[in-house]
């Protein structure tokens, strides 16, 4: 089991004062370039309350984006070919609330221009050109 | 000769750095998507995760085995499984051994010790969404949140 209900990924506590810097910077971003991307400037639903976008814009440096991009200057740094993307083409079926979230670029990746597996919502019929 | 692809590309990003990064001429390149050679989750040793190795013994009633694995690895699937999924045996993530993996994945990637193989390495715009908090209501609850990584879940 990788996940359980209730524990927010990386999972690892960090100390407050960290914790304090951490929101400072997050929350002096531009909101309208925070997570969702495909809402920009619009609104989240309430229920979410007024800084889930920069809670989610640090959970996805934390767990993916910000390891990527030191894995791929760890690898270029020393002469090792490293090819990093960030996959942003929303497919088919999601909404403005969701963005590009986890695992979207998998029919991509393997071309499942049938939908193969999908019940609804086939991802190539692609909403926007990412 | 291996061509690694695979999801969960954090499965292969500790294999590019395991055993201190030493070449067997095994794996050639590498493809990650979302997950990479820096784990996502602090990692830790031997130490902290033998308290729930422990409980997960005494559940099981292995507790008075002299070879308490044999006595795991010899259990009916619904009795081991009854076992882990409970809170109290904690979450299992790689372990600092020492072996497989030899240092933090950060001070190894700073020593250069790591497989010298090209990779695709990538992530989505929106990670976040999936495993960020679903309810944010005030830069205290932001705070919150790091400082214990543990709020509500997001079904989005």
């Amino acid at each position: 089991m990788l996940f359980k209900a209730g524990v927010i990924l990386p999972g690892t506590p960090l100390v407050p004062a960290l914790a304090e810097e951490l929101v400072d910077v997050y929350t002096s971003y531009n909101i309208c370039t925070l997570p969702p991307y495909t809402l920009g400037c619009g609104a989240m639903p309430a229920r979410d309350g007024p800084d889930y976008r920069y809670a989610a814009a640090y959970a996805g440096d934390a767990v993916f984006i910000a390891n990527r991009r030191l894995q791929c200057q760890t690898w270029a740094a020393a002469g090792v070919p490293a090819y990093c993307f960030r996959f942003a083409a929303q497919p088919n079926g999601l909404n403005i609330y969701s963005g590009v979230p986890h695992f979207q670029e998998v029919a991509f990746v393997f071309d499942n221009i049938m939908g193969v597996g999908y019940a609804v919502s086939i991802p190539f019929h692609v909403q926007n050109d990412g | 000769m291996l061509n690694e692809c695979f999801y969960s590309g954090s499965a292969v990003g500790f294999q590019l750095l395991a055993y201190g990064g030493r070449n067997d001429s095994v794996i050639t390149r590498a493809i990650m998507e979302s997950g990479n050679s820096v784990p996502y989750r602090g990692s830790y040793g031997t130490d902290y995760y033998q308290p729930y190795y422990n409980t997960i013994v005494n559940n099981t009633g292995c507790a008075n085995a002299v070879d308490t694995l044999s006595c795991l690895r010899a259990l009916p699937f619904n009795t081991l499984n009854a076992a882990v999924n409970t809170s109290a045996a904690g979450l299992w993530f790689p372990t600092v051994d020492g072996d497989f993996i030899r240092k933090y994945a950060s001070i190894q990637m700073s020593n250069e010790e790591f497989l010298h193989v090209p990779i695709i390495s990538g992530a989505n715009t929106d990670e976040g969404i999936s495993f960020g908090p679903a309810v944010v209501n005030s830069t205290a609850e932001f705070a919150q949140d790091i400082e214990s990584m543990y709020h509500c879940c997001n079904s989005r």
